[in-house]
C-alpha cells in the first residue's frame, strides 16, 4: 500500500467504515510511514477544529458588487508563457512546488477559523491534507521531474492558487453561497489531480 | 577503376553518422483478438493501427542511443517498446508501426513521443508527459492523461476520458460520455450526434462545445476564469443552470421570455421544451455564450 492509497482512504479511515482487513493495511502502513502519520494527525486536528465551529452562520447576501473591484485582473497566458521560459523562473518552480505544502496547510487552518460552513470546512481541510502529502512527495526528490515539466506545473498550480484566491475573497464576501463553494472545491480537486499527475509523470521521466 | 574507388570513399565519407547509429525494428508474434498490449515508448512516435489479423507486428527504426526494442508476453497479453538503461536518459529518437489486433485493449506509456492511434473497436489508455496525442477510428472507451500535451480526438466511442495541464483538447466525431478537463488549456469540443453525458472543466481555459444531447442528456461546463461558448440546437428541451458571476450571458440561443434570472446573483435558472435534458454551466469570471446551432 502507497502513500496515495492510504490518502485516498483516509476519510473511510477515520470514519472507520472500513472493512477489518482494510483498516488492518492502513495501520500497518502507518505504523511504519512517518509522513501519513502527520498527514493522519493534521486531519484529526481540523476535524477537531470543525466540529467546534458554529452550526448557524448568517449569510451576508448582495455583496457581489463589493468583491468583483477586489479581484485581480486576468492574467495573460502569452505574456506569461514568455515570462515562465526565463531561468529565473525555471529555478524558482522547484522552490515554488516545495513551499507549495506549507501554503496549503495555512490555507485550511485559515478556512476553520473563518466561521464557515463546517462540512465545508472539513473537505477543505481534507483536500489541504492530499495536496499537502502530494506536494511534498514531489518535492522530496527534485531530480523527479525535468525542469521544464517542473515549470509547467508550477505554472498550472499558480493559476489553480489565483483560481483559489478568488474565489476565496468572494465567499468571504457572500458565505453560504452554495454555488462558490462548489467551484472553490473544484479547484482544490483539480490541484490534486495535477500534483498526482505530476507525481505519475515523474515516475516516467526518472 | 581508380575514380570507382575515389566515389565510393566520398560517398562513404558523407553519409551521416546517425544513419550507422540507426537499428531497424521488424519483429511480430502472435495475439489474440481481445489482447492486452502495454507499449512504452519515451520519445521519438509511435503509430498505431488495426488489422484483421490475429497478430501484432512492429516495424520501425531507433537510434542506439535510445535503447533495445523488446516485444514479448502471451497471446493474450503482450508487451512492447523501447527499453533504456537503467538510470540513463535516452537521447535519439525511436519510430514504431505497429499493427494490433481491432479489439485490443491498448496501454501506452511515454514522455514525449508523437501518439497517433487509429483504432476499430477495443479500447485505449495513453498516460505521457508531453506527447502529442491523437486517436482516431472507433472504440469503446479512451482515456488519456497528458501534463501538457495536446490531445486529438476524431473518435466513435462510448467513453472518453482526457486530462491535460495546459495541452489543447480538440475532439470531433461522437463520443456518449465525455469527461474532459484542463487546467489553463483550451476544450474545443464538436460533437456530430446526439450525445448522454458531456462534463468539462478548466480553471483558466476556454471551453467551446458545438453539438446537440439526447432528450435526457447532460452537459456540465464549469471554469474559474475561462469563456464558455456552447452551440446548441435552437429547440432544445432542457433545465438550465447558468452561473457567471463576472462576465454574464450573451443568449443568441434562448427567447428571451424564457430566460429567468436568479435565484442568486449572477445566476439563471429556466426550463425550455420538455425540460428532460440539464445544462449545467458556470464560470467565475468568464462570460457565457448561447449561440444557436442549425443542422448542416
Amino acid at each position: 500500500m502507497t502513500c496515495q492509497d492510504v490518502d485516498q482512504q483516509l476519510d473511510a479511515y477515520l470514519d472507520g467504515t472500513l472493512a477489518t482487513e482494510e483498516q488492518a493495511t492502513i495501520d500497518a502502513h502507518l505504523e511504519q510511514c512517518a509522513t501519513c502519520r502527520e498527514g493522519l494527525d493534521a486531519m484529526r486536528r481540523l476535524l477537531a477544529g470543525s466540529h467546534a465551529l458554529p452550526k448557524a452562520i448568517l449569510p451576508s447576501r448582495d455583496l457581489w458588487t463589493d468583491i468583483a473591484p477586489r479581484l485581480a485582473p486576468r492574467a495573460r497566458p502569452a505574456a506569461w508563457k514568455q515570462w515562465s521560459r526565463s531561468p529565473a523562473v525555471l529555478a524558482a518552480a522547484a522552490v515554488l512546488l516545495l513551499a507549495l505544502g506549507s501554503a496549503v496547510g495555512a490555507t485550511a487552518s485559515r478556512w476553520l477559523q473563518s466561521g464557515t460552513d463546517p462540512a465545508f470546512a472539513a473537505a477543505r481541510a481534507r483536500y489541504a491534507v492530499a495536496s499537502a502529502t502530494l506536494a511534498e512527495q514531489l518535492a522530496t526528490d527534485p531530480s523527479l521531474l525535468a525542469i521544464t515539466t517542473r515549470s509547467i506545473i508550477a505554472q498550472d498550480l499558480g493559476i489553480l492558487d489565483a483560481a483559489i484566491h478568488e474565489a476565496e475573497t468572494a465567499l468571504a464576501a457572500d458565505p453560504r453561497n452554495a454555488t462558490l463553494e462548489q467551484m472553490l472545491l473544484t479547484r482544490e480537486r483539480q490541484r490534486i489531480e495535477l500534483l498526482e499527475r505530476a507525481l505519475r509523470a515523474g515516475r516516467q521521466e526518472s | 577503376m581508380r575514380s570507382c574507388a575515389a566515389l565510393l570513399l566520398l560517398a562513404t565519407l558523407l553519409m551521416p553518422p546517425a544513419l550507422a547509429a540507426q537499428d531497424g525494428i521488424n519483429a511480430g508474434m502472435p495475439a489474440s483478438p481481445a489482447a492486452a498490449i502495454r507499449i512504452w515508448s519515451l520519445t521519438g512516435s509511435i503509430r498505431l493501427s488495426t488489422w484483421a489479423r490475429d497478430s501484432v507486428s512492429v516495424r520501425g527504426r531507433l537510434d542506439a542511443t535510445v535503447g533495445r526494442f523488446f516485444l514479448g508476453g502471451t497471446r493474450d497479453a503482450l508487451k512492447l517498446g523501447i527499453e533504456s538503461a537503467a538510470g540513463v536518459v535516452p537521447s535519439g529518437t525511436a519510430d514504431l508501426e505497429i499493427r494490433v489486433p481491432a479489439g485490443a485493449r491498448i496501454w501506452v506509456k511515454s514522455a514525449a513521443a508523437e501518439i497517433d492511434l487509429t483504432l476499430d473497436g477495443g479500447s485505449a489508455d495513453i498516460v505521457t508527459v508531453g506527447s502529442r496525442v491523437r486517436l482516431a477510428g472507433r472504440a469503446e472507451e479512451v482515456s488519456v492523461e497528458t501534463i501538457d500535451g495536446n490531445v486529438e480526438l476524431a473518435l466513435e466511442s462510448e467513453r472518453a476520458k482526457v486530462r491535460t495541464a495546459s495541452g489543447t483538447v480538440v475532439t470531433r466525431g461522437v463520443i456518449q460520455q465525455l469527461d474532459a478537463a484542463t487546467v489553463s488549456g483550451p476544450l474545443l469540443i464538436g460533437m456530430e450526434g446526439k450525445v448522454r453525458s458531456v462534463q468539462l472543466q478548466t480553471a483558466s481555459g476556454e471551453i467551446a462545445f458545438k453539438g446537440d444531447l439526447h432528450p435526457d442528456g447532460l452537459l456540465h461546463a464549469e471554469t474559474h476564469g475561462g469563456e464558455i461558448e456552447l452551440r446548441l440546437p435552437p429547440h432544445l428541451g432542457a433545465r438550465w443552470h447558468l452561473v457567471s458571476f463576472g462576465a454574464g450571458i450573451v443568449n443568441q440561443l434562448v427567447p428571451a421570455s424564457a430566460v429567468q434570472a436568479g435565484p442568486g446573483r449572477g445566476e439563471w435558472h429556466f426550463t425550455t421544451g420538455d425540460g428532460r435534458a440539464s445544462v449545467d454551466v458556470r464560470t467565475f469570471k468568464g462570460s457565457v455564450t448561447l449561440i444557436p446551432r442549425f443542422e448542416p
